[in-house]
């Protein structure tokens, strides 16, 4: 070590003082002791009242002690919060994002350091630069809550604030907006040159004293008692002259621009280019607009219209308040500096409600969202301080500058030789990656994500979770063995990955605790293993490698027939929200297939997206048999860092070899036209999947894999004779009793098993189906081995009996009736024709048993009720010709 | 002409001290302690929008001979952020103290 000596300063962070009691004379009991026994005290469990003080000192505590004992609620006075009847108990939180206020003074270089995100551009020098630098800070303070775990169930904004509304909500995507504003010149941006009068009154009067001046209008209600009016210079000063000697508070704001009035229209073509020309999204959470005091519309096109009314409209900012108060909203978070708060307050009055400033002049941002954490825990929210806390590791320092300045990359171009052997020595003094064991807890708890990832659909309120079938996607499994590999080599830059083979499905239901070894191969690999369930080796570097070109369109491309919303809605990819990406099928070839991808939020959902294109090049091309999932991808590599959720990207995949069993392709995904990950040998291996089977697939509760026969009695051919087909069918079919019951069998027995379970189920609920029953799942009725049949969870169903056989390929069964099946082949006909007639050795059917166990030849058709037909394998499986026989459901007897 | 005779300074105080315990009571605080060094942003915690209120209450006492708005019109924004309560019980003494106004 050189004698020099970097150490982090540590601050201490400020204690936070967090009390609960059943009750406020409860929290009385406990203040009432010396100052240093309060702060002894536990947080307690109960939320019947509750007080939270940041720094506690004597004063604060002795102020704690009166309010607390005077038993209304104090709200931040003097970083003391008390709520005697916490308000989140029912109400809910928003967030409110500021609009362009005349002081602008914003502390998020901390937060930004939390976060690991850079410090946003504050400059304010124009209208453009402005709104800007207003935005980015409400999205950095967007993230920074959410962190805390403090979750908005609405959105709303002031003005430009609605954006950030906007974008916090979904309804447009942060990489979207970005991209709209690098092609922006912010500085050009033309507005009107008219001026705001903001006047500390109600708009009636306000309407009032315009009501002559034409070019005066009400840009802004902001609350009960703040109108703003736009117009041009003069006519404003004089209304404001006049405003005051009314004894009207005013101020004239310090830049101009005529938003959210007509004064705007004519210079509209340009803000049109702007935000409502982003993609729109239905909003993840409600996003309010002030323009309606109502939700933004789901629909892009209403959306969009929207977003234009917005510009040229009058903000009602009051209405929205009042309105979400009115929704249930009782808590408001200002995600930015400024005045917002007070005209909530303003606006609600003595109505019950919390406003807290998530950033202000005053104090440093982390320690005014501890004020945020704290005034949410008393309202009864959960936050977590714990994030209050730096924790992330120090990234590459290259990395981080070129992360941060490109030009660092054109430097690097221009010197390679420098930045190579500068490298070297970086590299070198790099450690080197360590052996790492740890365990991956593998759970829908642990990874909400995965309910988006279910195998096997189920009636919407199913109660076993495990029946629905989550696995961790093979692309999730990439991202963490990627996780695992940074662990072994904090700071470092991951390149990409080679050689990922997925064994086998990791199933999170029930939870399963997987273990992670990772151990170095050399100074730039480490080998990473997700127990027996897959494996792969993850390559750092101080650089992204330079992008390979983009590969050109195929003249034979063709526009798809399956438009990406179609892709879910019909249910040809099963993936939830969370994994949902492809926004536009774009192109489809012999070969290739492109589409557009914004990235979704669960982790892997980049690669996956680029598996579901594969998906549908295979639906497009092979419908006969089109589901297929990963088993081994050799190279992955980042040309630059992975696009984030809410970027929009495309996506080529080439098909370079396909077969029944396996198709391989390679793939690009571009941003801009830039290649920023390109795949090479990824294998999917391909599934049983003909039109009926894949129908069961996506439509279960309609679909069989059975057929009818013109009998009545149901007939199920075996398709799915591979033991990965068979897994991926079983779990579409039973419940967990019968998985129990069908692993429980011998293997040697499971296939038969499985096949008559399958039959049975299918003329079961063809059975219900007749009698009106609506959609049922297969988990929804239970066979049992006598062939009783009950409804799970819920499922009524009147008494009914299945009988079922099987032979070899075939299964056979009849709701109410007797059914056998025996296999035709020449040397066994004998044989065939004994099993059936023990098939039918009952008492009355003994003289003809005993005919055809003589050798005789055995005519079933003279049983009383019995009859015969001859069936054969279908097409695909081995040529076979079976005896059916069975009862007709209407003639069977009463044992 | 008479020069009228306006309240005391310290009554003033009272005044406006009472004021700003009702400002405040809205947000759950009645009994903080207001000097004429207390500072409406800073120390009270108040915004512009309060001082609405309080100029109203200021006209409903002492009529619009004391204009809160006019006042304020002559100060700037770091003015209006840094103000004191002393500073307003200058303006309301002062306006009270001078010859009442005409013409309105």
């Amino acid at each position: 070590m050189t004698d020099l000596d970097i150490r982090p300063v540590v601050v201490e962070p400020e204690r936070v003082l967090t009390l609960s009691a059943a009750n406020p004379a409860g929290l009385s009991a406990l203040l009432d002791r010396p100052d240093a026994e309060v702060l002894a005290l536990p947080t307690g469990v109960a939320d019947g009242a509750r007080l939270g003080i940041v720094d506690p000192t004597p004063r604060r505590l002795a102020l704690a002690r009166k309010v607390v004992a005077r038993g209304r609620a104090l709200r931040g006075r003097d970083d003391v919060w008390f709520s005697p009847d916490p308000l989140l108990r029912t109400g809910r939180t928003a967030f409110v994002f500021p609009g362009l206020e005349a002081d602008f003074a914003p502390r998020v270089d901390d937060i930004a350091d939390l976060l690991g995100q850079p410090v946003p551009d504050l400059a304010t020098h124009t209208v453009g630069r402005h709104g800007m630098a207003v935005l980015a800070v409400g999205r950095l303070l967007d993230t920074a809550l959410r962190r805390l775990r403090i979750t908005p169930a609405a959105l709303a904004g002031h003005s430009v604030g609605e954006w950030t509304a906007m974008i916090a909500g979904g309804v447009v995507t942060g990489a979207d907006f970005d991209a709209m504003l690098a092609r922006t010149d912010l500085d050009a941006l033309r507005v009107p040159g008219v001026e705001f009068a903001v006047l500390g009154t109600t708009v009636e009067r306000v309407a009032e004293a315009i009501a002559d001046h034409p070019d005066l209008v009400v840009s802004h209600e902001n609350s009960t008692n703040q109108t703003v009016v736009c117009g041009p210079g003069e006519q404003i000063e004089d209304l404001v002259a006049r405003m005051r000697r009314a004894a009207v508070i005013c101020q004239v704001l310090p830049f101009r621009s005529g938003f959210h009035t007509p004064m705007l229209a004519p210079y509209l073509g340009e803000f049109e280019q702007g935000v409502p020309s982003l993609r729109m999204h239905a909003a993840a959470i409600p996003v309010w607009s002030a323009t309606t005091a109502a939700p933004f519309p789901a629909d892009p096109a209403a959306a969009r219209a929207l977003c234009v009314r917005h510009l040229i409209e009058p903000v009602r900012f009051r209405s929205t308040v009042q309105a979400l108060y009115a929704d249930g909203i009782r808590v408001f978070v200002q995600a930015g500096p400024g005045q917002l708060g007070s005209l909530i307050d303003d606006t609600l009055r003595d109505a019950d409600h919390l406003t807290v400033v998530a950033n202000t002049a005053q104090r440093s941002g982390v320690d005014q969202l501890r004020r945020v954490a704290t005034a949410l825990w008393v309202e009864g929210g959960d936050p977590d301080f714990a994030a209050l806390a730096p924790a992330a590791p120090p990234v590459s320092r290259l990395a981080e500058w070129a992360d941060r300045f490109p030009a660092v990359l054109e430097l690097a171009a221009l010197i390679e030789d420098t930045t190579a052997a500068v490298e070297a020595v970086l590299a070198a003094a790099e450690p080197p990656p360590a052996a790492v064991d740890r365990t991956l807890r593998v759970s829908t708890a642990d990874m909400p994500y995965l309910v988006d990832h279910c195998f096997a659909w189920q009636r919407a309120d199913w109660p076993d979770e495990d029946d629905r079938r989550p696995v961790v996607p093979a692309t999730t499994v990439v991202q963490h063995l990627i996780d695992a590999a940074q662990a072994a080599a904090p700071g470092r830059a991951v390149l990409g990955v080679d050689d990922v083979r997925l064994r086998r499905w990791l199933d999170a239901a029930p939870a399963v605790d997987v273990p992670v070894r990772v151990r170095p191969l050399d100074a730039d690999r480490v080998t990473v293993e997700l127990g027996d369930y897959a494996s792969g080796t993850v390559v750092f570097g101080a650089r992204h490698p330079q992008a390979p070109p983009a590969w050109p369109a195929q003249p034979d491309e063709r526009e798809p027939d399956l438009s990406a919303r179609d892709l879910y809605a019909q249910r040809w990819m099963f993936h939830g929200p969370t994994y949902q990406g492809v926004t536009r099928t774009v192109a489809v070839s012999a070969h290739t297939v492109r589409a557009e991808i914004t990235v979704p939020t669960a982790p892997g959902a980049l690669l996956d997206n680029v598996g579901q294109s594969l998906g549908h090049w295979l639906i497009s091309n092979h419908p006969d048999r089109w589901i297929a999932f990963p088993v081994s991808i050799d190279r992955i590599r980042f040309h630059a860092a992975p696009p984030g959720p809410g970027s929009t990207v495309e996506c080529a995949v080439r098909i370079t070899d396909i077969d029944d069993t396996m198709v391989r392709a390679e793939a690009q995904v571009r941003s801009g036209g830039v290649v920023v990950v390109a795949i090479d040998g990824w294998a999917d291996t391909r599934f049983d999947s003909d039109a009926a089977i894949a129908a069961v697939h996506r439509f279960p509760e309609t679909s069989t894999l059975s057929q009818r026969t013109d009998g009545g009695w149901w007939t199920a051919a075996e398709r799915w004779p591979g033991l990965a087909s068979r897994e991926f069918y079983l779990r579409k079919y039973l419940g967990s009793a019968e998985r129990a019951e069908y692993e429980a069998c011998l293997p040697t027995d499971r296939r038969r098993w499985l096949l008559r379970r399958v039959v049975a189920k299918d003329a079961v609920r063809g059975h219900l189906w007749d009698a009106g029953y609506g959609p049922l799942f297969p988990a929804e009725v239970r066979v049992h081995h006598d062939g009783s049949v009950t409804g799970v969870a819920g499922l009524v169903i009147p008494p009914l009996r299945v009988c079922v056989d099987s032979s070899h390929e075939l299964g056979v069964a009849v709701v109410g009736g007797r059914i056998a099946v025996a296999a035709m082949d020449d040397a066994d006909v004998v044989a065939a024709r004994a099993r059936l007639a023990r098939f039918w050795h009952t008492p009355e059917h003994q003289p003809a048993a005993a005919e055809a166990t003589g050798g005789g030849g055995l005519d079933l058709t003279v049983s009383p009720g019995v009859r015969t037909e001859l069936v054969a394998n279908p097409a695909g499986l081995p040529a076979r010709h079976y005896v059916v026989a069975w009862t007709a459901p209407h003639k069977e007897e009463t044992p | 002409m008479t020069t009228t005779t306006g309240p005391t300074v310290d009554a003033v105080l009272d005044d406006i001290r009472s004021m700003l315990v009702r400002v405040l009571d809205q947000y759950g605080l009645d009994d903080v302690e207001i000097t004429t060094a207390t500072t409406f942003h800073e120390d009270l915690g108040l915004e512009s929008i309060d001082l609405v209120t309080v100029g109203s209450m200021m006209t409903d006492q002492y009529g619009e001979q004391v204009n809160l708005a006019a006042f304020l019109a002559d100060l700037d924004i770091d003015d209006v952020i840094g103000l004191r309560v002393g500073t307003l019980v200058d303006f309301v003494h002062a306006a009270l103290s001078g010859p009442p106004r005409t013409g309105s």
